[in-house]
């Protein structure tokens, strides 16, 4: 009775966090009497929860003991099954160190017990009162559309992807995994790497090549100009055209993704950036292993609807649409506020 | 529908700290309230204790008058008592001396003992028997005494003897002695 007038009289701070590889999107939401008043979202620049990310989100919390901490389950290992048969859980995963919520009696959703510790062990300064599932997100978020015959639900972060093929509201396949750098991308960045290295040498020579013109003899000086007769030699070389059309690093990547793309996809003429590229295989991989694995009641998919949270680009739809002949939709979403209204729906606000 | 893997934590706006404060105040205010209400017990119970002594000692002081009325009545009584004793004492002495001067050959019938006076009714053999023998003791007491007889029927003489006397002595003792 007094907890009830005392919310009454207090705002209630929801917060919010989304964290990726390399940073922590926190969102926070002050309501009064249950109707948004305001709400900031920042990005941090960190991976772990450090001393700014706590001062900002207690600048808040501190104003009132009504605070919620939401949180978006970040780990690898997570997913969604298409029962909530727990006897059926084994078919699909090891039950014994999961932790497995329901979805409206028709599938479930699981991480394991140390993933909540740790995200629990991680917020301990703060508290954490939910821990949401990105496939839950992707439900509530598509809700208007998981009725639909067999589509697949997408939700694009920076680093990981969660997604699920749906027919007539039951899942059939989920898949949660984190964006890996391609192959490519790290062949490109070991050539990167051998790239640096030479101008380093190149730089040593230069260093080792430098010359102190006090100590230098004239007459030796000048016998040693007669060592440079080549220079002429080396107008003449055709290689030159080539480092006057000099491209930067960028130019060089993508002219080799397009060499990858022709060798690989049938001299795919269009531009792919590599993380649209690794987005694009984790989803071609999972719909062939959703096709290929006897587990799941595998059936046509005929559409794939994307919740963006990244702006990805155009190409990348219209590389999967060009590769996969699926009709894609993308739909712009904000992670981080969709977490809060996950919270709002919990506290039943 | 709960969609988080875990539960939320249990808000209150009420910290330790805050819990403390409370428990302190509500320790201090109880304890106020119990030496206040302790108090009011007190004078109350005090008021009525005074209110019961009160008419305690009415009651007695009332018991107290009545007593001395009792007593006053009972002193009285004595009094009188002790009066009546007295006449009563000078009564039998009287009848004691007046049975004392009838003579043998005189049967008294009737003795009337007034305030101030005496009658007595009797049988005499003769008229000389109780002029000599009776009328001449009772004029010696009696200032006045009167004498009358009439004739019974053996012969004998039946007289009423009235003797009174003057000096105001009170005798408010009225009484009739039956001699047979």
């Amino acid at each position: 009775m007094i907890n009830k007038i005392f919310e009454l009289l207090y705002n209630k701070v929801l917060v919010g966090i989304v964290v990726g590889s390399s940073s922590i999107t926190v969102h926070i939401e002050i309501l009064s009497k249950n109707e948004t008043q305001s709400s900031f979202t920042k990005e941090f620049e960190t991976s772990t929860f450090n001393d700014e990310v706590y001062e900002y989100i207690y600048s808040y919390i501190s104003q009132t003991p009504y605070y919620y901490v939401s949180i978006l389950d970040y780990h690898t290992s997570q997913g969604a099954l298409p029962t909530c048969n727990s006897d059926k859980f084994p078919m699909y995963t090891d039950l014994l160190s999961l932790k497995h919520k329901c979805y409206k009696d028709r599938w479930s959703y699981y991480t394991t017990k140390q993933n909540v510790k740790d995200i629990e062990k991680s917020y301990e300064k703060i508290g954490v009162d939910f821990i949401f599932s990105p496939f839950v997100v992707l439900s509530k978020f598509f809700k208007d559309k998981l009725s639909e015959h067999n589509s697949m639900f997408v939700l694009l972060q920076d680093d990981f992807v969660s997604l699920s093929i749906f027919s007539d509201s039951q899942l059939l396949y989920a898949l949660h995994t984190e964006i890996k750098q391609s192959k490519q991308e790290e062949d490109e960045a070991l050539v990167m790497e051998d790239d640096e290295d030479v101008l380093d040498m190149q730089d040593d020579e230069i260093e080792l090549d430098s010359i102190d013109l006090d100590d230098v003899d004239i007459d030796d000086a000048i016998g040693s100009l007669d060592d440079f007769g080549d220079i002429e030699d080396l107008d003449s070389l055709d290689d030159i055209e080539d480092f006057s059309d000099s491209k930067d690093l960028e130019e060089e990547l993508e002219d080799e993704y397009e060499e990858a793309n022709e060798d690989d996809e049938n001299e795919d003429d269009e531009k792919l950036d590599s993380k649209d590229y690794d987005t694009f295989l984790v989803i071609q991989n999972a719909i062939e292993n959703y096709y290929k694995d006897d587990l799941y009641d595998s059936e046509f998919i005929e559409k794939i609807y994307i919740a963006d949270t990244m702006n990805i680009s155009d190409d990348l739809k219209r590389y999967v649409e060009d590769e996969l002949f699926l009709s894609i939709y993308i739909r712009k979403t904000d992670l981080v506020a969709e977490v809060c209204d996950l919270t709002k729906m919990e506290l039943g606000l | 529908m709960k969609y988080s893997y875990i539960k939320p934590r249990k808000k209150s706006a009420i910290t330790v700290e805050l819990k403390f404060v409370f428990i302190f105040f509500s320790v201090s205010i109880f304890m106020l309230f119990s030496v206040y209400s302790f108090l009011l017990f007190k004078d109350y119970y005090f008021y009525k204790e005074t209110a019961t002594i009160e008419t305690k000692q009415k009651e007695l002081e009332s018991s107290i008058s009545k007593m001395k009325e009792q007593i006053s009545f009972i002193q009285k009584e004595v009094l009188v008592a002790e009066d009546i004793h007295t006449k009563n004492s000078v009564l039998r002495d009287s009848i004691s001396n007046l049975f004392d001067l009838i003579p043998q050959r005189i049967t008294l019938s009737e003795a009337k003992l007034m305030k101030n006076g005496l009658i007595l009714y009797g049988i005499t053999p003769t008229k000389d028997v109780y002029n000599f023998m009776l009328q001449a003791p009772l004029r010696s007491i009696f200032t006045r005494t009167y004498s009358s007889f009439y004739p019974d029927e053996n012969g004998w003489l039946r007289f009423v003897s009235t003797n009174y006397v003057d000096n105001k002595k009170d005798l408010f003792v009225e009484g009739e002695i039956d001699e047979d």
